[in-house]
């Protein structure tokens, strides 16, 4: 009778147990893949958060030169002051629009944002989401380097605005130039998008970190 | 069970519900999708996208419209691209189109970000195929066909779905080798033409060689269009209206909502499908890398090509007899090419690049671009020819050495050169990926003759005409269309008395029938016509002539500023300055400098450039006695023989000589007796204001062209020049010149203003709000040189802080102001602009904040304003 009942207790238990155990192999082979998509949304956070400074745009902590082969050793290069935008590139673009130009700010504030926008191909890229991410982010520094230029008014003529967005390709070609300076950069940059490139669409919201660049005496 | 059926359905979730996504569906804004084209790079892809948002945004000043990079992969290293592309050619829109992986792919992808009812496809290239295809998918699967539009650019496809084929709905440049090449092929057969190149855009030097010439999207359309471009897709967004509630709750999924959530049912995931994702994966990033390893050896043998292919791939199971069946195998993984366009039969074959190239050049140019086309959405679309006899087809399911061709369909060349397109874009690839100077190319013959049976009547010999006028082209480059000033043009060609009578179209539309050699036509102004002849006999059979372009501007050129004053150091230095206003290059040699008395006649030489960039090279100076001093752009300028121009008044003009067929005046400036017999603007030696001190400024002054399209002969249209000098430009005493020579007249500035952004000087007690903190300070009422201080203070004159000061000395200065970030609408401001030095400054800012002080001198103005909403 004993013999009977276990018989009978194990055919009524083990298909519960069963399902249960596939459940839990289900959910431990899913685990990775969870903790890589939180790891994605994080970054993804991250990568929309990260916005200038206005310590950044001023310079106050600029760093010093780099040294040219360690900066490009790596990818990454240096960012020695850790804001997101490697040091070669900084310095450049602080020379580019200097200090005592106060006309300058708010095209070097918007240059800054876009090379810190680039430099992400570099970094932190892994998968479609992050890419999009940056995309999106890369989009944003574009378009505010374009809303620092003098635009033509609706009335003007074709050549004045064929002038105008020329102005802006080529400020965002020489900011493109510096940050994908090698050519290890140029291919992680086209690799980031061979690898993960897919449909996206444009995030809404202000194109400037900060819009409030000018000076006053 | 009930707990089991928990767990299993639970566990089922964990791994579905990431690909999952809920889409909402918004009645207000517009989603724009783009779709790049056929070996566009990645990286490429998105660019383009942000370049085009960007344009729209700004010319439209829309914020409702959100872009979509609704991406079109490159698969097999580009190699599946140009099949597809061919396939897609050849397919037209019979074939369905939802066995496209990448069509599915597309729509999958951006299900969740369209997110509005109004939908428009922006396709380029290649792309187009697919807007055009997706436009046919989204009306049957939840959009509204009124709510839903389509612009394509670069575009092979002979149609734009749900559009009329007008210039609004496409873009394409005659100068777009890819197109071109394209509709020469196609024109072989007459199957699916690309529609006809509807701008001309110039190509960068050196680009007319290369293969893609004309063709890249953002390095030439968005380069050399973008205006037109952006105005094109507003124009697009004027089509659509928005779905009312009504209509979403009865048109069900022939035209209101999706079923499935989102504003279209997107396509299902389904085996297939995976299938494919899976094959892709793993093909895909093998043919990169196996492309270049794969170009080596190719340059021994074509056939590597084929062993390369079938191995990447890895869909081949058997070898196909011949080595073009490995490019078949690539377009097999598509798995959408229909049996008739699976074409066997060719043969690869080890050959000089050239042969390519040469097989492409032999077809006719005039070829190159056919009559407009008007294709509407509700008139049937052109069929794809039917293929009587397929040279061989080869199975869907299990690829077989196919039988050899026994006959010669009527499509057989067209396929034959495309696959020589194929073939020579994979030689382009393979030489990009190595590096190699000397090309290795595969040629892909035809297995016959592709000539068709015999008509049964004989056409009579197409026209070869000519413009009559056009032997007197304004164009500076024979690639230009002609260039005329005028509308009217005869049109000419020779006799045929197996002729009964001609059609003379113009862009495709009867201008006028005659049984005569020659006819003459009107054209239209701003517009560049296509000019074609059409012989018909007594049976009705006809032969077309090839097309002539022809460009009419009136008033191509114009005279825009005179010098007759000359500058302060010499009265003497006197000059014309003429400017295009065509975008096309002028040849000065047909333009001849003149007076209505007769006292002038200077021909001219040169070439009149176009605004490029910062070029301003469509400015060019004809001078007396002294070049403008100033950095000048070589062969903007040119010393004329000409009267003193300070010694009388004159009417001026600018003529083109046709030869035996007369003259066309292009511009003229007042008569004589307009202004009362004097110059209507400009001065000589005249008080203009202020120097250090309260001196007056004596200065001589040019007259400008207020208006560069209105006419030149009215008076109004001229004004004396403002005093804001062109930086650099300086006279033979080194002082500045009072003049704009080579660059835009500045004539319609006031002596004292303010102004942000693009906007125009503000006048005292406006309501504005800066839309940009980049403001110009007009001050010209001081002399240039003098130092002045520029200020935007908050509050009013007496009671007021400084937002933002300045130290300038010149009279146009672009500083950077912003509008404080707690200013409420309705708060005053003015401007301050005062001469300066270390003993005013202090006093003027106490004048102006606290009132406390008189005012250091009396060269100042304030231009107050109040903080608009």
């Amino acid at each position: 009778m004993r013999i009977l009942w276990g018989r009978l207790s194990w055919r009524v238990v083990r298909w519960p147990l069963l399902i249960v155990g596939l459940f839990g192999v289900l959910v431990l082979i899913r685990i990775p893949s969870v903790m890589d998509r939180q790891a994605t949304m994080k970054m993804v956070a991250q990568v929309h958060a990260s916005r200038l400074s206005s310590d950044d745009i001023a310079g106050t902590h600029l760093p010093p030169a780099p040294d040219v082969e360690k900066n490009d050793a790596v990818l990454a290069g240096i960012d020695a002051n850790h804001n997101g935008i490697r040091d070669d590139v900084e310095l450049t673009l602080f020379a580019q629009y200097p200090v005592s130009s106060s006309s300058l700010l708010p095209m070097r504030a918007a240059a800054l944002q876009y090379a810190k926008a680039l430099q992400r191909y570099l970094t932190v890229v892994t998968n479609g989401d992050t890419l999009t991410a940056v995309i999106q982010e890369d989009e944003r520094g574009s378009f505010c380097i374009r809303d620092t230029i003098p635009k033509p008014k609706q009335t003007d003529n074709d050549a004045l605005w064929d002038n105008y967005f020329s102005a802006g390709t080529q400020q965002m070609q020489h900011i493109e130039d510096l940050v994908l300076n090698t050519p290890e950069r140029k291919q992680a940059y086209q690799d980031a998008f061979k690898k993960y490139m897919t449909s996206y669409g444009s995030i809404g919201g202000a194109h400037c970190d900060l819009v409030s660049t000018s000076t006053s005496v | 069970m009930r707990y089991a059926s928990f767990f299993a359905i639970g566990a089922l979730l964990l791994f579905v519900a990431p690909s999952v996504q809920a889409a909402s569906c918004s009645s207000s804004g517009v989603t724009a999708v783009y779709v790049n084209g056929v070996l566009t790079t990645d990286d490429q892809a998105k660019s383009d996208k942000a370049m085009l948002e960007q344009i729209f945004r700004e010319r439209s000043g829309r914020s409702d419209v959100r872009f979509v990079a609704g991406y079109n992969p490159t698969h097999i290293a580009g190699t599946g691209d140009v099949l597809k592309t061919i396939e897609q050619t050849y397919q037209g829109i019979a074939d369905e189109p939802m066995e496209d992986y990448d069509l599915k792919t597309i729509l999958q992808q951006i299900h969740s970000e369209v997110t509005t009812k109004q939908i428009v496809l922006i396709g380029y290239s290649q792309g187009t195929f697919y807007t055009n295809a997706l436009y046919d998918y989204l009306t049957t699967h939840g959009v509204p066909a009124y709510a839903i539009s389509v612009y394509n650019i670069a575009t092979p496809a002979s149609f734009v779905a749900g559009r009329t084929a007008s210039d609004g709905a496409y873009l394409t440049s005659r100068n777009d080798a890819v197109v071109n090449i394209v509709r020469k092929l196609t024109m072989l057969d007459g199957t699916n033409q690309p529609l006809p190149a509807n701008i001309t855009l110039a190509l960068a030097p050196g680009e007319s060689t290369q293969m893609f010439a004309g063709h890249s999207l953002a390095g030439d359309y968005l380069v050399h269009a973008p205006v037109r471009i952006a105005n094109d897709v507003i124009r697009t967004l004027s089509l659509l209206s928005a779905p009312s509630v009504a209509a979403v709750s009865v048109r069900g999924m022939s035209g209101g909502a999706a079923a499935s959530g989102g504003c279209f049912d997107a396509p299902p995931r389904d085996l297939v499908y995976q299938a494919e994702q899976a094959a892709f994966a793993l093909a895909d990033p093998a043919a990169s890398s196996t492309v270049a390893v794969g170009a080596a050896a190719y340059s021994a043998t074509a056939g590597a090509l084929s062993v390369a292919v079938s191995l990447v791939t890895g869909m081949a199971n058997t070898a196909y007899a011949m080595g073009a069946s490995a490019v078949a195998v690539v377009a097999d993984a598509f798995a959408s090419v229909p049996p008739e366009a699976r074409v066997a039969g060719v043969t690869p074959a080890v050959a000089d690049a050239g042969s390519v190239g040469a097989a492409i050049a032999a077809l006719p140019n005039d070829a190159l671009v056919p009559p407009a086309a008007t294709i509407s959405a509700t008139e049937p679309r052109p069929t794809p020819p039917v293929i009587a006899a397929p040279v061989a087809i080869l199975p869907t399911s299990s690829p077989v050495i196919p039988p050899p061709s026994t006959t010669t369909p009527p499509t057989e060349s067209f396929l034959t050169h495309l696959l020589q397109i194929a073939t020579s874009t994979v030689n382009a690839l393979l030489h990009s990926s190595t590096g190699s100077t000397t090309p290795s190319a595969v040629t892909i013959s035809g297995g016959g003759s592709g000539a068709g049976a015999p008509p049964d009547t004989t056409p009579p010999a197409a026209p070869v005409i000519s413009i009559a006028e056009c032997a007197y082209s304004l164009a500076a480059s024979s690639t230009q269309p002609c260039l005329l000033a005028a509308v009217g043009a005869s049109v000419q060609w020779g006799s045929d008395a197996d002729v009964d009578h001609y059609r003379v179209l113009i862009d495709g539309v009867l201008a006028t029938s005659t049984a005569a050699a020659t006819a003459g036509v009107l054209l239209a102004d701003a517009h560049t016509s296509s000019v074609t002849v059409v012989a018909y006999d007594a049976a009705g059979n006809a032969a077309t002539s090839a097309t002539v372009l022809v460009s009419v501007q009136t008033h191509p050129v114009i005279i825009n500023e005179i010098s007759w004053a000359g500058d302060d150091a010499d009265a003497g230095a006197e000059w014309v300055e003429l400017k295009n206003r065509t975008p096309y290059q002028i040849n000065l040699s047909r333009v001849t400098f003149v007076s209505a008395d007769g006292a002038v006649y200077a021909p001219l030489t040169g070439t009149l450039g176009v605004h490029f960039g910062t070029n301003r090279t469509e400015y060019f100076v004809a001078y007396r006695t002294r070049e403008p001093a100033t950095p000048v752009y070589t062969g903007q300028t040119l010393a004329v023989s000409f009267p003193a121009l300070s010694g009388a008044v004159r009417q001026l003009e600018v003529v083109q000589g046709l030869g035996v067929l007369g003259t066309t005046t292009l511009d003229a400036t007042p008569a004589v007796g307009a202004c009362g017999g004097s110059w209507c603007a400009g001065a000589l030696a005249s008080t203009t204001g202020v120097k250090s001190g309260g001196v007056p400024a004596v200065h001589s002054l040019s007259m400008e062209r207020v208006d560069a399209a209105a006419d030149g002969t009215t008076a109004s249209n001229w004004a004396t020049n403002d005093r804001y000098v062109i930086a650099d430009l300086s006279d033979g005493n080194g002082d500045p010149v009072y003049a704009t020579p080579l660059a835009d007249n500045t004539a319609h500035l006031p002596n004292i203003g303010w102004s942000c952004g693009s906007d125009t000087a503000i006048v005292p007690g406006a309501t504005y709000r800066p839309n940009s903190t980049s403001c110009t300070y007009l001050s010209a009422y001081i002399d240039d040189g003098v130092a002045r201080t520029a200020a935007l203070y908050g509050g009013t004159v007496g009671s007021s802080t400084v937002v933002s000061s300045h130290s300038v000395s010149h009279s146009s200065s672009v500083q950077t102001d912003t509008i404080p970030p707690g200013a409420q609408a309705g708060d005053p401001f003015f401007i301050a602009l005062y001469l300066s030095d270390t003993q005013t400054d202090a006093g003027f800012a106490t004048y102006f904040t606290t009132g406390a002080t008189s005012t250091p001198n009396n060269f100042y103005r304030v231009i107050p304003f109040t903080l608009a909403p």
